[in-house]
């Protein structure tokens, strides 16, 4: 058995929702060009001075709350200081030791296994046509801080041989950096924590965490030790981790990399590796001696802030019902299984969606289970979100009101559900349109089973035989003949009759 | 005494090229700014309140409204190196 644990702890940087900088008046919104959304606070010109967002501070302490966290009760922010093109100031307005908040936790629900799980441990549901029962444990993660700071500037290296190209358009977006304690210990963790965290920050409506556009970035910071060593080992920080599967992957490729070389007798040097997605693999990068010593010093040109006790209140009554609790309400309140909640919740548009057809008084099992194998597997084919479709919470209660009347079948409603979502019809209109009502027509069933009893003389003998397999053969060509129209369970009942 | 300068290291970090002869005068100016600070030190502030600002004020914000500050083309013509709407720089490429 592996003798090694990791150890690893995440760095989220989140772009915090506004409209114009954390201290100027730019605008932050996204594919403006280049060097558009500039001015001369964002530039570092002479003369210059910044001014903090109100809205940046009542967001970051929105997340603070939402973590747990105890706000500061002084805030302060601080000069990070080196060389890079993509920084006008050389040094990056950050918070140093009074951040925003600090001391909070995050209690993720993983499948990941772990050696000290919490005591309690739940059964989890029957994961959807999987047939295996998953249980989901929960896990407490640490919160070291979350503080303020402004963006840099984007390189350019494509499609230019002789130097690089600067866009100055994210220098000053508002960013919150949410540290997590070295509490987390498998790469499925991680991805279950940063699951857990994107959907806090969507459901608080801080961010829009869309990674592709930067506004959500993670490194990782991870060393591996003996297990029940007290003293962790040396640690190596990742960086550009694309996706949520890329920091998932560049962890369990580092932790592989780093035990085979303690096993190897090698020591670990402290270093920044990038994760290479092409080659699947970490590369170390030419680490400068000097890179971390950044003389943080208080920014002179920003004053202290502290946030009056009334208004944290106001902040945190602002906070919508969070995924944590939605979850638990989802099991008492609709009877689901805490895997099927887990997954409903994960996306507050997804869970909106539910809620609305609930509220339509259909079964939230049946809803359940239609939203999240076939409703989701037909809009990742079409690339759209469920927000965006044409089907509505109204008309997919429709659909489902259909199935539990008997009107269509399952497999008849795997039919209509794709033709609702490119047409915007309504069920009870396409399945009348295209006569696809299950046909449970006594006279009409008969007719279609003498045919098929005649058509294989066979398998027909061989149940008046007793040999009830070849039922099932008999069902599906009654099946195929009215076209998947037929109620199964009656054509089951009349066959055996028949055949008795 | 040893210098608790490294003079070497804050120049690098501070980007600065520095002749032998300028070495040996910026630490000796260095090393009086901290013997001052040290100097300082002595004082006993312990019912002072720290601070990290001269001004007596806090909770200076700016409401979150957009301002189109229109200077890109001027900042682009004042950079040493501008292509169209870029800023120009010397190749960097960390790692890869």
């Amino acid at each position: 058995m592996n003798q090694y644990e990791p150890v690893i702890g995440l760095e989220v940087h989140v772009q915090l929702k506004t409209e114009s900088k954390i201290f100027c008046a730019c605008r932050t919104a996204f594919g403006a060009e280049p060097n558009q959304n500039t001015c001369p606070v964002c530039f570092g010109l002479p003369g210059s001075l910044p001014v903090l967002n109100e809205r940046v501070l009542e967001l970051a302490i929105k997340v603070g709350l939402a973590l747990d966290c105890e706000i500061s009760p002084k805030i302060k922010f601080d000069r990070k200081n080196y060389f890079y093109p993509d920084l006008p100031k050389a040094y990056q307005i950050s918070q140093y030791d009074m951040p925003v908040s600090k001391s909070g936790y995050l209690i993720i629900r993983t499948t990941a296994p772990h050696p000290n799980p919490l005591p309690r441990q739940i059964e989890g549901g029957q994961a959807q046509g999987e047939g295996r029962v998953r249980v989901l444990q929960e896990r407490k993660i640490g919160i070291t801080r979350a503080h303020l700071e402004e963006d840099a500037g984007k390189l350019l290296h494509e499609g230019i041989t002789d130097g690089s190209w600067v866009d100055y358009n994210r220098a000053g977006v508002p960013l919150l950096e949410i540290v997590s304690e070295p509490d987390i210990r498998s790469p499925d963790e991680a991805y279950d924590y940063l699951m857990a965290l994107k959907s806090i920050l969507q459901y608080l409506d801080v961010s829009d965490c869309n990674m592709e556009e930067g506004s959500l970035r993670c490194d990782a910071n991870i060393s591996v030790r003996k297990k029940r060593d007290e003293k962790l080992g040396t640690k190596v920080e990742i960086k550009n981790l694309n996706s949520f599967r890329a920091v998932q992957k560049a962890i369990a490729f580092e932790i592989e990399r780093q035990t085979g070389a303690v096993e190897g007798g090698e020591t670990i040097r402290q270093e920044t590796r990038l994760w290479n997605e092409g080659k699947q693999e970490t590369i170390s990068m030419r680490s400068k001696e000097f890179a971390h010593d950044y003389r943080y010093f208080p920014e002179p040109d920003l004053v202290p802030f502290s946030v009056p006790a009334t208004k944290i209140e106001d902040i945190r009554k602002s906070i919508p019902e969070l995924p944590f609790s939605r979850m638990g309400r989802f099991q008492s309140e609709y009877g689901l299984s805490e895997y099927d909640a887990k997954v409903l919740i994960a996306d507050k548009k997804w869970a909106d969606f539910f809620e609305e057809c609930i509220k339509e008084k259909v079964n939230p099992k049946l809803v359940s289970n239609w939203l999240q194998t076939d409703t989701a597997g037909l809009l990742n084919e079409r690339k759209i979100e469920i927000s965006a479709a044409k089907i509505t919470a109204k008309t997919f209660a429709g659909l489902i009101k259909l199935i539990e009347k008997g009107t269509i079948s399952g497999k008849i409603a795997k039919e209509v559900l794709p033709m609702m979502l490119d047409t915007g019809n309504t069920a009870e209109a396409i399945v009348k349109e295209k006569g696809m009502e299950q046909v449970t027509d006594v006279g009409a069933l008969e007719q279609a089973i003498d045919r098929v009893i005649q058509e294989n003389p066979g398998p027909a003998g061989q149940v008046r035989e007793g040999k009830k397999q070849a039922m099932g053969f008999l069902v599906g060509k009654v099946m195929q003949l009215t076209g998947g129209k037929a109620n199964p369970k009656m054509v089951n009942e009349l066959l055996a009759k028949k055949l008795s | 005494m040893e210098s608790k300068i490294n003079i070497d290291q804050v120049a690098k970090l501070a980007r600065l090229s520095l002749k032998p002869e300028e070495k040996g005068k910026l630490s000796k100016d260095l090393e009086n700014i901290l013997a001052y600070v040290d100097l300082l030190q002595e004082l006993d502030t312990s019912k002072v309140e720290p601070t990290s600002h001269v001004l007596p004020i806090e909770n200076v914000f700016r409401k979150d409204k957009v301002i189109e500050s229109g200077v890109r083309n001027f900042v682009l013509d004042h950079a040493p190196k501008r292509d169209g709407k870029f800023f120009k720089v010397p190749k960097v490429i960390e790692g890869l």
